[in-house]
């Protein structure tokens, strides 16, 4: 057989330190939950799962969350695209700002969020007298989630922007294209795996969230209720089993999308030849 | 299809990176711009590309002021040095992109985009690999698509930045004379970019040589060798061997050494008048013995390059500020035999041929 020999020393004892990470954090506790969610009858566990609170709420986090990764997708990419290309002041300033959502405590950024947008706040007063309430309804979430999800689409976007070579604009142009084709057809292919990782880590996070957005929802059943606080409730109802069944319910949602987002992006680096 | 080239100047800050610069380009020439890195040939050939802009001066093509002109509007194909090529599409993509961003009413239709792109990668013999992205191809073949992708526009100036600047050896070897054919069949005005003087002798039909923002001498190749016009050009085309003296006589006196060399037309010029021979290390004949007063030196190394052999000879009297400390000579490889030479040994030098410069202000003072 032949040895060949890698650069990095102790392969061995690095992918064991990693397995051994893995386990303890990710799949032992997903076991357990696993494991816990077994105490329920296949009967009881169907029937806490197709529960109308229970699917309302899964529909709440999962359309909240998609809307606000899809709103970050552009938003976050028109500030990453800003940051990168144009010269401005204050610039390393607002890039550190970018950042703020990573370190602010997500409960000190809920209440924030809901004094604003709430009817008579700063902000909410004036989308009232438009007749949109944003605080206490799905929207407020979704407001919640873009404040939260923003730095993962800009921060996964910027690196790539800045490594685009300046000679592709100068080739596509000597070749006569347009200002808007040079963007549509050699500037933003390359991106598209970065803005695809941007978007599921957002989304990803958006699905978890939990504590900036229970100040600003409202938390009306059916309405307003996300799965995370719905799995809280049922555990200060002493219903481990149930919580753990949703609980989950949930990881499987998660896993199926960002699955498939996965798939879509190694789809397009195969696409762009890129092994 | 002519370039012409009229006082530009371009200023970087406080870099002056153009200093009034003309230059004129005939129709289907093949130019090199030649220079250390610095000297400006790059920004110059981008302003007449049109990816940079003049501070003062104008760009005609063709008869036409451009100076204003987008890159567009100029009928140019850019070539660059590291490829340029869009990472996203095939490599028949690459080429047809130029064909497919035309306006509706002059686009060709697919099947005569197909045709044509076809027919452009087998000029560049590379139509075997047109499903290919260009990660996967080497970097001579990268370069050969980033020419048909320029050339897929029809362009009526190509434009070439340091072309073969990426590649190894053996491939910018290959590169440059299948672009010198290439140059032949298509009949393109042509500008390239290097600042490798081998690669602007072997392609260009004129070298523009240039340094510090200005062009130093625009010439054929064999004129900017033979008859460099400054002594920048004689010691950037070539090797050169520099000896500072004063006229004596018949001889070039460097104070340790009296070379029997007068520069031609000099007739005038009384004892004294400081001089500079450039002599290039094949300029020498090397003599084992002789009757006439020719300079001494000894063999202190010997090198075998194939066709020719490389000797470092030092003069025999102590140094002095006119003389080199090592004088590189080269021989023929039958000659060497002949002489049958070796280290230690002592030999005396003849010039044959000298480039000779009245002694400036950067030349060391006389002892």
């Amino acid at each position: 057989m032949k040895r060949s020999f890698s650069i990095l020393p102790g392969f061995r004892l690095a992918s064991g330190i990693t397995l051994f990470y893995l386990s303890l954090l990710v799949l032992i506790p997903l076991c357990a939950l696993v494991w816990k969610t077994t105490e329920l009858s296949p009967g009881e566990l169907f029937a806490t799962l197709t529960n109308g609170r229970v699917l309302a709420s899964f529909r709440v986090s999962i359309l909240t969350a998609l809307a606000a990764a899809f709103i970050n997708l552009f938003l976050g990419f028109v500030i990453a695209w800003v940051l990168v290309r144009y010269p401005m002041p204050m610039k390393r300033l607002f890039d550190a700002v970018i950042d703020l959502p990573f370190a602010l405590p997500t409960a000190v950024a809920g209440i924030v969020l809901a004094a604003l947008y709430a009817p008579d706040g700063w902000i909410g007063s004036f989308f009232t007298e438009l007749g949109i309430r944003i605080a206490y309804t799905p929207l407020g979430i979704v407001v919640a989630l873009i404040f939260i999800g923003l730095p993962f689409v800009v921060r996964t976007v910027e690196p790539v922007l800045q490594d685009l070579d300046r000679q592709l604009e100068e080739a596509a142009q000597s070749l006569g294209a347009t200002p808007w084709t040079i963007f549509r057809r050699v500037l933003f292919p390359p991106l598209i795996p970065a803005l695809l990782t941007g978007f599921a880590l957002a989304f990803a996070r958006g699905l978890g969230e939990y504590g900036s957005v229970i100040f600003i929802a409202g938390n009306m059943p059916m309405v307003s209720e996300i799965v995370p606080l719905l799995i809280i409730t049922k555990l200060e109802q002493y219903d481990y089993a149930g919580a753990t069944a949703i609980g989950l319910m949930m990881l499987v949602v998660a896993f199926i999308m960002l699955l498939v987002i996965n798939m879509l992006q190694a789809w397009t680096r195969k696409r762009t030849g890129k092994l | 299809m002519s370039i012409e080239v009229r006082n530009i100047t371009k200023a970087f800050d406080d870099f002056k990176a153009l200093d009034n610069v003309s230059l004129n380009v005939d129709d289907g020439e093949l130019v090199a711009l030649l220079g250390p890195s610095g000297c400006g040939k790059t920004t110059l050939l981008r302003m007449i590309a049109g990816l940079d802009f003049v501070d003062d001066g104008e760009v005609w093509l063709n008869g036409e002021n451009v100076t204003g002109k987008h890159i567009k509007q100029r009928g140019v194909g850019f070539v660059f040095q590291h490829y340029a090529l869009f990472g996203h599409m095939t490599v028949f993509e690459n080429v047809a992109f130029g064909l497919r961003v035309l306006k509706r009413s002059e686009r060709p239709s697919e099947g005569q985009t197909r045709k044509r792109v076809h027919e452009l990668l087998d000029l560049v013999q590379l139509d075997w690999l047109s499903k290919r992205f260009p990660a996967q191809l080497s970097g001579g073949q990268r370069q050969r698509v980033a020419l048909a992708r320029a050339l897929a526009v029809e362009p009526k100036f190509l434009l070439l930045d340091e072309p073969f600047g990426a590649l190894d050896a053996n491939v910018r070897k290959e590169l440059r004379r299948w672009l010198r054919r290439l140059h032949d069949e298509l009949h393109v005005t042509s500008i390239f970019v290097t600042h490798d003087q081998e690669e602007a002798m072997e392609v260009a039909s004129r070298i523009v040589v240039m340094d510090k923002g200005r062009i130093e001498q625009v010439g054929t190749p064999e004129a900017v060798y033979d008859k460099p016009a400054s002594p920048f050009v004689s010691s950037f085309i070539g090797n050169v061997n520099v000896f500072h003296g004063r006229l004596q006589g018949e001889t070039l006196d460097t104070g340790a050494w009296q070379l029997p060399i007068r520069p031609p037309g000099s007739d005038e010029a009384g004892d004294d008048t400081p001089f500079a021979a450039y002599i290039r290390p094949h300029d020498f004949e090397l003599l084992k013995t002789t009757d006439e007063k020719l300079p001494g030196c000894r063999v202190k190394f010997i090198q075998p390059m194939g066709s020719v052999y490389r000797l470092e000879v030092v003069p025999e009297h102590a140094a002095s500020d006119g003389l080199p400390n090592v004088i590189d000579v080269e021989l023929p490889r039958r000659d060497f035999r002949a002489l049958d030479l070796a280290v230690g040994e002592r030999v005396y030098l003849r010039p044959t041929e000298t480039h000779w410069f009245e002694a400036g202000e950067n030349i060391a003072p006389q002892a």
